[in-house]
C-alpha cells in the first residue's frame, strides 16, 4: 500500500480547471518531486492533500486512510506536515517558537496547564524544547535560535520553515519550492538536508520544485503536471525523456 | 397608513444623510483601503463651520453651504497629508486606532471653539409644510431629499464621465494599473479625502437646518455609516446609497411600531442587529465583492 | 538555560523588581490621598481589562469594540451575585469573569467566518445590543437606574473603601498577568499568536484555528468580565451609563499605546491612559487659578488629549511603550558587555 495516494482529485475555481482527475502515489521512504509550467496546479495538488482546498471530486489517502474530508489540523494531527511557496512563517515569533508551534500536535496542555505552569503541563513544555533544540542543531540554525523570523534573510525563514514542518514529525511531508530565491551554495545545503530527512528520518516527500538540475537528482520519481492534469510520472531518467514533457516545457501543445 | 407614510419619509430624509456620509466611508476604503471612523466627526465640523459662518458674515444659507464645501475639501486634503499618509500599509487596528483618535481630536476641537451646548441653527427653510396628498411634509424634508439626490448624481456623474473620476475608478480597482498608466495615486488619496469630508459636511449642515440646531450629538450619524456600508457593501458607492436608505427606513420603522412595544431606544438598535444578521447571511454586503485570500 | 522568550521573565533581576514594586505598591495605601487610591484602584482595574483584551486583539489579532460589553457583564454578574444572592466576592468575581467568559465565546462565534474588519463591526454590534439589554431588562439590570452592589467583606472585614479595596485587586492583579505570561510562553499561547500571524499556516500545522479563537475569547472575556467585576465593586453603583463606547475605546487605546500582545505593555497602557486625564485635571486646575476658562475647556482638553496621543504614540513608536521600555534596557547593556 502505498504511504500516500492521490486518486482521480478534480478541483474547480469557478470555470476554471484547476486540476482534473490527478492521480499519484508515493511509496514508504520515497522522495517524489512534482514539476509543470507554471499555472499546471503543483500548489493546488498540495493544497488538496494538506486540505487547504476541498476538490469536488476524488480522493487523498495516507497509509489506507482516507483524509478527503478531513481538515487541515485534523490531518497534521494523523502525520502529515508541509512548507508554503510563499513562505507560511509566524514573523511575530522567534525561530524556537516558530518551531514549538509544530510540536503543537505533540502536546496535550491546556490553557489552565499553560497559565499556571504547573505539574504535567510544565514537564510537557520542557519535553518538547528539547526536541525542538535537536531539530534547530539539525539544521544548522542554532545561532538564529532566539531571531524573530521577520528578521532573518529569505533562505533562511525557508529553512526555518522546513524545521516547523519536521518538529512535527510527519509521516508525509510536502514541501511546496523550498529552494526557490536561493543562491547555489543555499540550494546545496538544503538539498543535503532533505535528502537526510529522506533517507536518515525515513520521512516520505513530495517536493514541488523549479530547479531541473536538482529535482533531476534529489527524485526518485518525478510527477508532472500541465493544465491541471498529469501528462508523465516515472523516474528522472524516463521523464528525461519524455516527449510530451519537453513540449509542455516548450510550451507546445503535446499531442 | 399616514404613520406608515411618516415613517417612510422619515426614514428617507435620514437615510438620505446616512447614504452621504456612507459614500464618504466607501470612497476613501475604495481609493486607499483605510478606515475612516471619524466620518461622523467630519458631519458634525460641518455643521458648526456653516453655523459659525452664517452667524459671523450673515451671508445666504447657500454661499454659507458652499463656502463649508470649500472648507472641508482643504481638511480633507490637510488631515490627508498629516494624519493618514504615513498609515499606508499599516496594519489595520492602527489604521482603525488613528481615525478612532482623529475622531476624538475634531470633537474636542468643536467643543473647545463652541461649547457643548445645543446651539440654534438660524431658521433656512420655510416653515410651513407642503401637502403631499394627505400627508404634511415640511419643506426641510423635500429640500433636503432634493439636494441629497443632486449630490448624488453629480458624484455620479463625476465618477462616469470626467478624467478625475475615471483615475478615482481605475485606482479603485488597482492601484497598481493606476500607477502604470500614469495616475497620480497619493493625490487620488488625497481627493478621497476630501470629497468624503465634503459629503459629509452637506449631510451635517442639512441635518442642522432640518433640525434648527447643532450639538455634539450629530457625531452619533458616523456610527450608523458602519451597519450602511456593512448593508451595501464595503466598496459599492451604490451600495452605500441604498444601504443608508434602507438603514433609515428600517430605523424609523422600528421606532415608530416597536418602541411601544420594547419602551424606547429600538430605533438605536435596530441597525445593529441588522448589521449582525447581515454579516451572518451575507458578509460582502447587498453590492460588496468577496475578495478571494491567496494561499 | 532556557530561551529568553520560554522564561517568565527575560532578565535575572526580573523577578526581585517584580516582588520590590509589589511591595512598595501594597505600602502605598498607608500614606495616599483616597483621590490617588481611587486612581491607583481603577489602574489595577484597567490592568487586568487591557491584559484580557491583549490577550484577544493583540496576540490572537481579532479586533474587538466589545470589551465594554463584557465588563459591562461582569459587573452585571457581580451586581446580581453579590445583591441579590450575597455570595461572597471570592466565588463572585471567578464566576462573573465565567459568565463573561461564555458571553464572549458566544460572540466569537461570528469570527469562524469574519475577519479583521468585519469582526470588528460585529463586536461593535454586540456592544450596541448588549447595552440595550442592559437598559430594557429591567428586572435583572435595574434599567437606566441600574443596581447597587454591596461591598465585599473577608473575615468579617468590609472592603468598603478603595483603601482596602486596593488590597484585593493588587494580588488579583500580579496572578492575572503572571497567568498571561505563561499562557504566552506555552501551547496556548504560541496557538493564538500562530493564528494572528498566518492563519492558513496555523490550521495547516495542526493547530484548530476555530477552537483557538474560541479560546481566546473565552480567556480575554474572563479577564475583561473580572475587571468588570472589580469595577463594580468599587463604583457601589452600576448603570449603562459606565459602560459607553468610549470606553472600549479607551481600552483599545490602551494596548496600542502599550504594546500589543505584551504583558507589560498592557500595564503600562493601562497606566498611561487612566493616569493621562488624572493628570490634564491636576494641571488645568492648577492653571485654573490664572485662566478660569481652563475648568470650561477641561472635557474638551481631556478628549484632544486622549486623541493625540494615540495618533502620535502610533506615528513615532507603533511597538509600544513595552518595546520601548525593553530597547531602551538593551542601550544600557551595550556599553557594559
Amino acid at each position: 500500500m502505498a504511504r500516500l495516494e492521490v486518486s482521480a482529485v478534480s478541483l474547480r475555481f469557478g470555470g476554471v480547471n484547476a486540476l482534473r482527475e490527478v492521480s499519484f502515489s508515493v511509496a514508504d521512504g520515497e522522495l517524489v518531486a512534482l514539476i509543470g509550467p507554471n499555472g499546471a496546479g503543483k500548489t493546488s495538488l498540495l493544497n488538496c492533500i494538506s486540505g487547504v482546498c476541498r476538490p469536488q471530486s476524488g480522493k487523498v489517502l495516507i497509509d489506507g486512510e482516507d483524509f478527503t474530508s478531513l481538515r487541515p489540523h485534523q490531518r497534521a494531527r494523523r502525520g502529515l506536515a508541509r512548507t508554503f511557496q510563499n513562505l507560511g512563517l509566524f514573523k511575530g515569533m522567534t525561530v524556537l517558537e516558530n518551531l514549538l508551534v509544530g510540536r503543537h500536535t505533540h502536546q496535550k496542555s491546556s490553557v489552565l496547564a499553560g497559565g499556571l505552569w504547573f505539574g504535567r503541563g510544565r514537564r510537557e513544555e520542557q519535553g518538547q524544547l528539547e526536541a525542538v533544540l535537536a531539530i534547530i542543531e539539525f539544521l544548522e540554525l542554532g545561532d538564529l535560535r532566539d531571531r524573530l523570523v521577520g528578521t532573518l534573510a529569505y533562505g533562511l525563514q525557508k529553512r526555518v520553515e522546513l524545521g516547523r514542518a519536521l518538529s512535527l514529525e510527519p509521516r508525509v511531508l510536502l514541501l511546496d519550492e523550498p529552494m526557490a530565491g536561493m543562491n547555489s551554495g543555499e540550494k546545496d545545503q538544503l538539498a543535503r538536508l532533505i535528502i537526510e530527512v529522506n533517507e536518515r528520518r525515513r520521512t516520505t516527500i513530495a517536493m514541488i520544485e523549479h530547479d531541473m538540475g536538482m529535482v533531476m537528482n534529489l527524485s526518485h520519481r518525478i510527477c508532472v503536471l500541465d493544465f491541471g492534469a498529469k501528462i508523465a510520472d516515472g523516474t528522472p531518467e524516463e521523464i528525461r525523456n519524455h516527449p510530451g514533457v519537453q513540449a509542455a516545457y516548450l510550451g507546445q501543445k503535446a499531442h | 397608513m399616514e404613520l406608515f407614510l411618516q415613517l417612510l419619509l422619515n426614514g428617507l430624509v435620514v437615510g438620505g444623510i446616512y447614504a452621504l456620509v456612507a459614500l464618504g466611508f466607501v470612497i476613501i476604503y475604495k481609493s486607499s483601503g483605510l478606515l475612516n471612523f471619524a466620518q461622523g466627526e467630519f458631519l458634525m465640523l460641518g455643521a458648526y463651520v456653516c453655523l459659525a459662518i452664517l452667524e459671523e458674515t450673515r451671508v445666504p444659507f447657500v454661499a454659507a453651504f458652499l463656502l463649508t464645501l470649500v472648507f472641508s475639501v482643504a481638511l480633507g486634503l490637510l488631515l490627508e497629508r498629516v494624519v493618514l499618509r504615513p498609515l499606508l500599509g499599516q496594519p489595520l487596528i492602527s489604521v482603525i486606532m488613528v481615525t478612532l483618535g482623529l475622531s476624538s481630536v475634531l470633537k474636542a476641537v468643536v467643543q473647545a471653539l463652541w461649547g457643548s451646548h445645543t446651539r440654534p441653527f438660524p431658521p433656512v427653510f420655510a416653515t410651513e409644510p407642503v401637502m403631499l396628498g394627505p400627508l404634511p411634509v415640511s419643506q426641510g424634508y423635500l429640500w433636503s431629499l432634493g439636494c441629497v439626490a443632486l449630490l448624488l448624481v453629480l458624484l455620479t456623474l463625476f465618477f462616469r464621465f470626467t478624467r478625475l473620476g475615471l483615475a478615482m475608478r481605475a485606482t479603485a480597482f488597482s492601484q497598481q494599473v493606476a500607477l502604470s498608466m500614469g495616475i497620480p495615486v497619493r493625490r487620488i488619496f488625497a481627493l478621497s479625502w476630501s470629497i468624503a469630508a465634503a459629503v459629509s459636511a452637506a449631510g451635517g449642515m442639512l441635518l442642522g437646518a432640518m433640525r434648527g440646531g447643532v450639538d455634539g450629538s450629530l457625531a452619533f450619524y458616523g456610527l450608523k455609516v458602519i451597519p450602511v456600508v456593512i448593508l451595501g457593501g464595503m466598496d459599492s458607492i451604490s451600495g452605500a446609497i441604498a444601504g443608508g436608505l434602507i438603514i433609515g427606513v428600517l430605523e424609523n420603522f422600528s421606532g415608530g411600531y416597536l418602541d411601544p412595544l420594547v419602551g424606547g431606544g429600538a430605533k438605536d438598535v435596530a441597525p445593529f442587529v441588522a448589521l449582525v444578521l447581515i454579516l451572518m447571511v451575507k458578509p460582502h454586503g447587498l453590492f460588496g465583492t468577496a475578495h478571494a485570500r491567496r494561499v | 538555560m532556557t530561551p529568553p522568550s520560554l522564561r517568565l521573565f527575560r532578565t535575572r533581576a526580573g523577578l526581585p523588581a517584580l516582588m520590590a514594586f509589589c511591595l512598595a505598591l501594597c505600602s502605598l495605601p498607608a500614606f495616599a490621598s483616597s483621590y490617588w487610591l481611587d486612581v491607583l484602584c481603577r489602574i489595577g482595574i484597567a490592568t487586568i481589562g487591557a491584559m484580557g483584551l491583549n490577550i484577544l486583539t493583540g496576540s490572537t489579532g481579532q479586533i474587538s469594540l466589545g470589551n465594554a460589553a463584557f465588563l459591562a457583564v461582569g459587573a452585571y454578574a457581580t451586581a446580581a451575585l453579590a445583591g441579590r444572592f450575597e455570595l461572597p466576592f471570592v466565588v463572585v468575581i471567578p464566576l462573573s469573569g465565567a459568565i463573561a467568559a461564555v458571553t464572549g465565546m458566544l460572540f466569537g462565534i461570528p469570527s469562524l467566518r469574519l475577519r479583521g474588519l468585519y469582526l470588528a463591526m460585529a463586536t461593535l454590534a454586540a456592544h450596541f445590543i448588549v447595552i440595550f439589554i442592559a437598559v430594557h431588562w429591567e428586572s435583572v439590570t435595574g434599567g437606566v437606574n441600574g443596581l447597587a452592589v454591596p461591598a465585599p467583606s473577608l473575615f468579617g472585614i468590609e472592603l468598603d473603601d478603595d483603601r482596602r479595596l486596593f488590597l484585593l485587586i493588587l494580588p488579583l492583579a500580579v496572578l492575572l498577568l503572571l497567568f498571561a505570561r505563561n499562557l504566552a510562553r506555552t501551547r496556548p499561547g504560541r496557538a493564538f499568536i500562530a493564528i494572528r500571524d498566518q492563519d492558513i499556516a496555523a490550521e495547516v500545522i495542526g493547530i484548530d484555528v476555530f477552537r483557538y479563537k474560541l479560546i481566546s475569547f473565552a480567556v480575554s472575556s474572563f479577564y475583561v468580565g473580572v475587571a468588570g467585576s472589580l469595577l463594580a465593586y468599587q463604583a457601589r453603583l452600576i448603570s449603562p451609563e459606565n459602560f459607553p463606547i468610549t470606553l472600549a475605546i479607551d481600552y483599545l487605546a490602551m494596548i496600542i499605546v502599550g504594546g500589543l500582545g505584551s504583558v507589560l505593555g498592557s500595564v503600562l497602557g493601562a497606566t498611561f491612559i487612566t493616569v493621562l486625564p488624572e493628570a490634564l485635571r491636576v494641571g488645568s486646575g492648577s492653571l485654573s487659578g490664572r485662566y478660569p476658562a481652563m475648568v470650561e475647556l477641561f472635557a474638551s482638553l481631556k478628549m484632544g488629549v486622549f486623541g493625540l496621543t494615540i495618533i502620535l504614540s502610533l506615528a513615532f513608536q507603533p511597538q509600544g511603550m513595552a518595546a520601548r521600555w525593553h530597547s531602551s534596557k538593551i542601550w544600557r547593556k551595550v556599553p557594559a558587555s
